[in-house]
C-alpha cells in the first residue's frame, strides 16, 4: 500500500519538480557566453573560397580566417597585413652587342655616378651585368634618373629593344611551351608574357628577324594556323617597375607553419591560372614575373608597365599556404570544403559542417570572441534564437520579425546603382540637359519608394570611403533649376508639359535589367520624376543579362541603369578613356576628351598612393561637369543584432571584423605607406 | 484526446491483433500506392538510428502515460470522499483537456514558453558554442528537459482523458464504503487497500486505449518540437509521401504500441472481462492506419473518406459492444412473454433507446472526427485544402506548413490558440451531447 501510495501520489509531483529544475537549469545553461558570439545566417553552408565569396557574409567570414598581404581598413586606408613593408623601385635593362661592351657601359656609368656623387640624385641603387646586358636598379619608380643613366651609356650603342605581339586562334601558351621553348633561339627572347591563352607579347633585343622567323615557323609548321605578329614598339632599354613586399616576421598559418613570400607567390600564381573574374586579375595581367628573395621574406613583383593601382588591388586579396595550393590545383569549390585551407587571420576554423561553423581566436590573450555561425537558419530558428537570447546576430535581418529588434546593422556598400548616359545620343548629348535631369532626380523619394537598405551615393566616379575618394556632392534636387536649365538649353515645356526643342521632344529610353525588382522599380520612379521636367522616358527592361550586355556593347541605348561595383583601383581608364569609346569598348558613355585621356593615363600610372587624391581631384574637375553618369544609391545588407551587442554601426558600414576585433582607443592612423630607403 | 472515451473492454490477445491489423494495414498501403509486396525496401528497419528514434519516443510515451495514470488515479482516490459536484467538475475539466487539439497545445506551448518567457526547448534550440566548462548536472538537466518537455505536453490531453474516464467509470466498482466503515477499517486503508485494486482494471482499460492512440498524437508533438523520434520520422514520411518510410514507420509504431501495452500490463495488471469479437475492431490504432492510407492513396479519391471510414469502423465496433450490454437490460423478453407484438415491443421499449443511442453514436463520431481531422491536418497541412472552407478556416491555423508560419505562431500564438479553442469547444460540445443523450445500462 505504501509503495502504491508513493507511486501514485509521488510520481506526478516528482516529475513536475524535475521538469521545473531541468527547465531552469537548461535556461541558465543557454545564457550567452561572454566570450562568444552566435550568428545566424539564412544562407546554406558556404564554400569558404576566400577568392570568390558567394555572399557578403562569406566574404566577411573569410576575412576573419585569412590574411591578405595588405589591407584596406575601415577608414579606407592602406594598412599592412602579412606584408609590413612595401616599396616601388625600377629595374632597367640595356642590351649591348657583347658582354665586354656591357661591362664597359657599367664602368662608365659607375664612374659618372661616383664622380658627381649622383647615387642619391639618380636614385640608383645598383649596377650589374649579365652576359651582354647591363642591369640597373633605381630606388624610386617615380623620379628615377633612368634617362640620365641611359644618356651616359648611349655612345656605347645599346641594342634597340623591340616589343612584339603574336596572336593565334588556338592555344598559343601550350604551343609556345612545346615548340618554342626547347628551340635554342628562344634564348634570344628576353621576356615573354601571355595575354590569355591565345596571345603573347615578347621582347627581343637587337637584330630579330631570324628569331621571328624561327618562332613563326615553329608555331605554324604543324597545323598551319596563321599567327598574327605585330611590332608594338621599340625602346632603348627595358624599364620594369618592381614592387617589393616584405613579409612580417613571426607570422604563421593556423597549422603552425611560418608564412613566407613563397606562399604569397604561390597565391598570385594560383590566381593567374584561375579564370575567375577577380579585380586582382587586372594587376596580374601586368605582372611579368614573381620572385622570392631574402630567404623567403620578400616577394618581388616585376611589372611589365607602370600600373599604379596594383597596390590597391593587391589589398584584401587573401593569401593561402603554398603547400595547400600545390595539392589543390584548379580551384574547384569542393577543394575548399573537403580540405579547408589554413589561414593566417585572427580566427581559425575549429569545426565546419553543413549546419554550423565555429571560429576560435588564434591569440587567446587579446579578448577576441569565439564565433559560431548557424547556416540555413529558418525564420522559426531565428525567432527562437532571438527570443531565448542565444543568438547575437541574424543575417539578413528579414529572416526575423523586425518588431522584436532594436538594432539593425548594415554592411559596407559594395556597389551602387548609376544611370549611364549615352553622350553620343542626339538628345542626351548635351551636358546641360544631363545636369537638368540630375537636378530633377529626387534621391530621397527614390530611396523611400525602393525596397531594401539603400544609402545615398555621392557624385564621384570613384568608390566611396577610400583615402582618395573625393566625395563630390550630388546636384541637389531642384525642379525649378532643372526647368530653368532646360529652357536655357532650348528645351522649354509645351502646353502638355513635355520639354521640346525646335525639332523634337525630349524623349528617350531608359534601359534597365528586367530580372531584378530593384532595378525595374528604380527605373519606373526615375521615369516618373523626370516626367516632371518634361522628359518623356520609355523604360525598357532587358530580359536577361546577355541582352543588356549586347545592347551596351553595341551602344544601343539612350540611358542605362546599371550596377557599378566598387573597386579599390584608381584606374578609370576602361570607363572614360576615348580608346574605349568605340563599340566593344567599356567606355559606354562615349566620353572622348583628350585632356581627360591624359589625366586618366597619368592617374593609372601613379604609383604613389599619397599623390592619388590630387590626381583624382584633377580628373573629376574635368569629368564631372560633363555629367557622364547619374549616381543614385548604394545597396547594403542588413543584419539584425540583439540589444547589448558590442560595437556600433559606423557610417561606412559594419563588419564582422569590427565585432570580432577588440576595440582599441587609438587615434585614426594616417596612411601607413612605408617607402623606405633600401638597404 | 479521443474526445469520446472507449466504451468496450479490450479483447484478448490484443498485441497479436495489433500485429495482424498492422499486416493488413501494410497490405492496404501497398495496394493503394500500387506497389507489390516485394517492392517495399525495408532497409530502414535494419537501421539502428530508426530504432533509436523509436526508443526515444517510447521513453517519452512511458513517462507521459505514467504521469497521466498516476495523476488520474491520485485525483480519483483523493476526491473519492468528496461530493458529486467536485468530481463532476473534475471530470468535466478532464473532458475539456481531452478535447484540446494537440497541435494547439504544442504551438501554444512554443509560443508562450519560448515566445513570451524565453524558455528553452532543447530540440528547438540553435547550435551553441561549446561551453568552457560544463557540469554533469547541467548536461543531465538538458537531457531531462529534452525528454520531459514533450512528455508533459503530451501528458495534458492524456491526463484529461484518464481523469475523465476513471472518474466516469469509478461507480462501476463495488461500493464498499458502508461495509468497510462498519468493519471499522480506516478511511485511508479503505481507499488504498480496497478501492485502488478495484480501480486498477478501470484505469488499465483506459490506459490500454490510450496506448493505441497516444503515439499518433505524439507525431504532432514531435513534429512541432522537432524531437528526433519516431513521430518526427512519421510526420516527414507522411508529408513527403515516402511509401517505404511510411511502411517502416507503421511497423515501428506497432512495436512501440506493443511495448506500451506490455508496460501497461506490468504496471496495472490484467483487465477483465475481455470484450466480444466485434469490439476487437475498435482496438486498433485506426488514426495511424488511416493517415498512412490517406498519404499514399491516389489523388482522385478524397482522403477524408478513409478517415471517416476509420472513425465509423472504430466507433461502430465500440458502440456495438455497448449496445449489447444495454440491450440485455431492456424488458424485451418480458414484453414478449406477456404477448406483445414484435413491432409494438420494439416501438414501446427499444425504439426510443435506439434513437438516443444512435444519436449519441453519431455525435460521438463527429467529435472524434473533428479531433482526428485536426491531427491529420497538423501532420500533413496539404490535407486542409480538401476540407470544406468553413472547417478549413478553423483548422488552417493549426496546420502550420512553413517555417515562416511557425515563426508567426511563435511570435503570436493567439491565432493558434483561438483556433484550438474553437475546435476544442466543438469537440466538447459534441461529446457532451453524446454523453447526455446516451442511454445507460444502469
Amino acid at each position: 500500500m505504501i509503495l502504491a501510495r508513493l507511486l501514485i501520489l509521488g510520481a506526478p509531483p516528482l516529475i513536475a519538480v524535475l521538469a521545473c529544475w531541468a527547465a531552469l537549469e537548461s535556461k541558465r545553461s543557454h545564457e550567452r557566453p561572454k566570450d562568444g558570439l552566435v550568428v545566424m545566417l539564412a544562407e546554406k553552408a558556404p564554400v569558404l573560397n576566400p577568392f570568390q565569396p558567394a555572399s557578403e557574409a562569406e566574404r566577411q567570414i573569410t576575412e576573419l580566417v585569412h590574411q591578405p598581404l595588405l589591407r584596406i581598413d575601415d577608414r579606407g586606408q592602406l594598412q599592412p597585413a602579412l606584408a609590413d613593408v612595401w616599396r616601388w623601385s625600377q629595374r632597367v635593362t640595356c642590351w649591348f652587342a657583347d658582354a665586354g661592351t656591357a661591362v664597359r657601359a657599367r664602368e662608365k656609368l659607375q664612374a659618372e655616378v661616383e664622380n658627381g656623387n649622383r647615387w642619391a640624385e639618380w636614385h640608383l641603387i645598383s649596377t650589374g651585368t649579365e652576359e651582354n646586358a647591363l642591369l640597373l636598379t633605381f630606388s624610386d619608380a617615380v623620379e628615377a634618373g633612368v634617362q640620365n643613366a641611359l644618356d651616359t651609356v648611349a655612345d656605347l650603342k645599346p641594342l634597340p629593344v623591340a616589343f612584339w605581339r603574336m596572336e593565334q586562334r588556338g592555344s598559343l601558351r601550350g604551343e609556345w611551351k612545346r615548340r618554342v621553348t626547347p628551340n635554342p633561339v628562344s634564348k634570344r627572347i628576353r621576356r615573354v608574357w601571355f595575354d590569355g591563352d591565345g596571345a603573347c607579347e615578347f621582347i627581343l633585343a637587337g637584330p630579330s628577324q631570324r628569331v621571328l622567323d624561327e618562332v613563326r615557323f615553329a608555331l605554324e609548321d604543324k597545323d598551319g594556323a596563321p599567327s598574327a605578329l605585330h611590332l608594338l614598339g621599340e625602346v632603348a632599354a627595358l624599364v620594369e617597375p618592381v614592387l617589393d613586399l616584405d613579409i612580417r616576421p613571426g607570422q604563421s598559418w593556423h597549422d603552425g607553419q611560418p608564412v613566407t613570400a613563397e606562399d604569397a607567390k604561390a597565391t598570385l600564381e594560383y590566381l593567374q591560372a584561375t579564370d575567375s573574374p577577380l579585380p586582382v586579375r587586372d594587376v596580374l595581367r601586368h605582372v611579368q614575373s614573381l620572385e622570392v628573395q631574402n630567404g623567403g621574406s620578400r616577394l618581388r613583383v616585376i611589372f611589365r608597365r607602370r600600373y599604379g593601382p596594383a597596390l590597391a588591388l593587391l589589398a584584401d586579396v587573401p593569401v593561402l599556404p603554398a603547400a595547400w595550393l600545390r595539392t589543390h590545383p584548379g580551384g574547384r569549390p569542393s577543394a575548399f570544403t573537403r580540405d579547408v585551407p589554413p589561414g593566417a587571420g585572427g580566427h581559425r576554423i575549429a569545426s565546419l559542417d553543413s549546419r554550423s561553423l565555429i571560429l576560435l581566436p588564434v591569440e587567446s590573450g587579446r579578448e577576441m570572441p569565439r564565433l559560431l555561425f548557424n547556416f540555413a537558419a529558418s525564420p522559426l530558428m531565428a525567432q527562437i534564437g532571438i527570443k531565448t537570447g542565444t543568438v547575437d546576430l541574424v543575417w539578413p535581418a528579414r529572416v526575423v520579425d523586425r518588431t522584436h529588434l532594436t538594432q539593425l546593422r548594415f554592411t559596407p556598400a559594395r556597389q551602387r546603382l548609376v544611370v549611364l548616359w549615352n553622350t553620343r545620343n542626339p538628345v542626351l548629348g548635351n551636358p546641360r540637359l544631363r545636369a537638368a535631369l540630375a537636378h530633377a532626380t529626387d534621391l530621397d523619394a527614390l530611396i523611400r519608394a525602393t525596397p531594401g537598405r539603400l544609402g545615398r551615393a555621392d557624385a564621384s566616379v570613384f568608390a566611396p570611403g577610400l583615402w582618395f575618394s573625393s566625395g563630390q556632392p550630388r546636384l541637389p534636387h531642384d525642379l525649378k533649376e532643372a526647368r530653368r536649365i532646360l529652357a536655357e538649353a532650348g528645351w522649354p515645356q509645351d502646353v502638355n508639359g513635355v520639354a521640346r526643342s525646335a525639332d523634337r521632344e525630349l524623349r528617350f529610353t531608359l534601359l534597365a535589367p528586367g530580372h531584378d525588382e530593384l532595378h525595374a522599380r528604380t527605373a519606373e520612379i526615375l521615369a516618373a520624376q523626370w516626367r516632371a521636367v518634361g522628359a518623356v522616358v520609355n523604360v525598357e527592361l532587358a530580359a536577361n543579362a546577355e541582352i543588356l550586355a549586347e545592347k551596351l556593347h553595341d551602344r544601343r541605348f539612350d540611358a542605362v541603369l546599371v550596377d557599378q561595383r566598387f573597386e579599390a583601383s584608381w584606374d578609370q581608364t576602361p570607363w572614360w578613356h576615348s580608346g574605349q569609346a568605340t563599340p566593344g569598348g567599356t567606355n559606354f558613355c562615349g566620353i572622348t576628351n583628350p585632356q581627360i585621356d591624359l589625366l586618366l593615363e597619368a592617374l593609372a600610372a601613379e604609383l604613389d598612393p599619397q599623390r592619388v587624391p590630387e590626381r583624382v581631384r584633377d580628373l573629376e574637375a574635368q569629368l564631372l561637369p560633363l555629367h557622364p553618369m547619374l549616381t543614385l544609391f548604394t545597396t547594403h545588407e542588413e543584419a539584425a543584432a540583439v540589444p547589448g551587442l558590442p560595437g556600433d554601426n559606423p557610417p561606412s558600414g559594419w563588419t564582422l571584423r569590427a565585432l570580432a576585433t577588440p576595440s582599441r582607443n587609438e587615434p585614426p592612423p594616417a596612411i601607413q605607406l612605408k617607402l623606405r630607403v633600401p638597404e | 484526446m479521443n474526445g469520446v472515451p472507449t466504451l468496450s473492454q479490450p479483447p484478448r490477445r490484443l498485441a497479436l491483433r495489433l500485429i495482424v491489423g498492422c499486416v493488413l494495414a501494410l497490405l492496404a498501403v501497398l495496394a493503394l500506392s500500387q506497389r507489390a509486396v516485394d517492392e517495399w525496401n525495408p532497409a530502414t528497419l535494419e537501421s539502428v538510428l530508426f530504432w533509436k528514434r523509436c526508443g526515444s519516443s517510447l521513453a517519452v510515451l512511458v513517462v507521459a502515460l505514467s504521469f497521466s495514470v498516476c495523476l488520474a488515479l491520485g485525483l480519483e482516490l483523493l476526491t473519492s470522499g468528496f461530493g458529486g459536484l467536485v468530481r463532476g467538475l473534475l471530470s468535466f475539466c478532464g473532458r475539456v483537456l481531452a478535447c484540446a487539439p494537440v497541435a494547439a497545445l504544442a504551438w501554444g506551448f512554443v509560443g508562450l514558453w519560448i515566445g513570451r518567457y524565453g524558455g528553452p526547448v532543447e530540440t528547438l534550440m540553435p547550435a551553441e558554442l561549446p561551453a568552457a566548462e560544463s557540469m554533469w548536472w547541467t548536461r543531465a538537466a538538458r537531457v531531462l528537459w529534452e525528454f520531459l518537455a514533450p512528455a508533459l505536453l503530451l501528458a495534458i490531453p492524456l491526463s484529461g482523458e484518464l481523469v475523465h474516464g476513471i472518474i466516469r467509470d469509478a461507480p462501476v466498482t463495488n461500493a464498499l464504503d458502508l461495509s468497510l466503515r462498519a468493519r471499522g477499517i480506516p478511511r485511508v486503508a479503505a481507499v488504498w487497500r480496497h478501492r485502488l485494486p478495484q480501480l486498477l482494471p478501470v484505469a488499465g482499460k483506459h490506459l490500454r486505449s490510450l496506448c493505441l492512440i497516444a503515439p499518433v498524437y505524439f507525431i504532432v508533438v514531435e513534429d512541432v518540437l522537432r524531437f528526433m523520434g519516431w513521430g518526427a520520422w512519421m510526420a516527414q514520411s507522411l508529408r513527403g509521401t515516402d511509401v517505404d518510410a511510411i511502411l517502416s514507420g507503421m511497423v515501428g509504431g506497432v512495436c512501440m504500441v506493443t511495448a506500451l501495452l506490455g508496460v501497461a500490463r506490468i504496471a496495472v495488471g490484467r483487465v477483465g472481462p475481455a470484450g466480444g469479437k466485434m469490439s476487437g475492431l475498435a482496438w486498433q490504432p485506426w488514426l495511424l492506419w488511416a493517415m498512412a492510407c490517406m498519404a499514399v492513396m491516389p489523388d482522385v479519391v478524397p482522403p477524408w473518406l478513409v478517415l471517416w471510414f476509420a472513425v465509423l469502423l472504430a466507433g461502430g465496433a465500440d458502440w456495438h459492444q455497448a449496445w449489447l450490454a444495454l440491450e440485455q437490460r431492456l424488458p424485451l423478453e418480458a414484453a414478449r412473454v406477456v404477448g406483445g407484438r414484435s413491432v409494438s415491443i420494439w416501438w414501446r421499449h427499444a425504439a426510443r433507446v435506439q434513437a438516443r443511442f444512435l444519436t449519441a453514436w453519431i455525435t460521438a463520431a463527429f467529435a472524434r472526427a473533428v479531433i482526428w481531422i485536426v491531427v491529420a491536418c497538423a501532420v500533413r497541412p496539404a490535407w486542409v485544402d480538401e476540407l470544406s472552407p468553413h472547417v478549413a478556416r478553423w483548422v488552417r491555423p493549426l496546420a502550420i506548413s512553413t517555417s515562416l508560419g511557425a515563426a508567426a505562431a511563435l511570435a503570436d500564438p493567439l491565432p493558434v490558440l483561438e483556433a484550438g479553442g474553437v475546435v476544442a469547444l466543438a469537440a466538447l460540445f459534441l461529446t457532451e451531447v453524446s454523453r447526455i443523450i446516451q442511454p445507460r445500462a444502469t
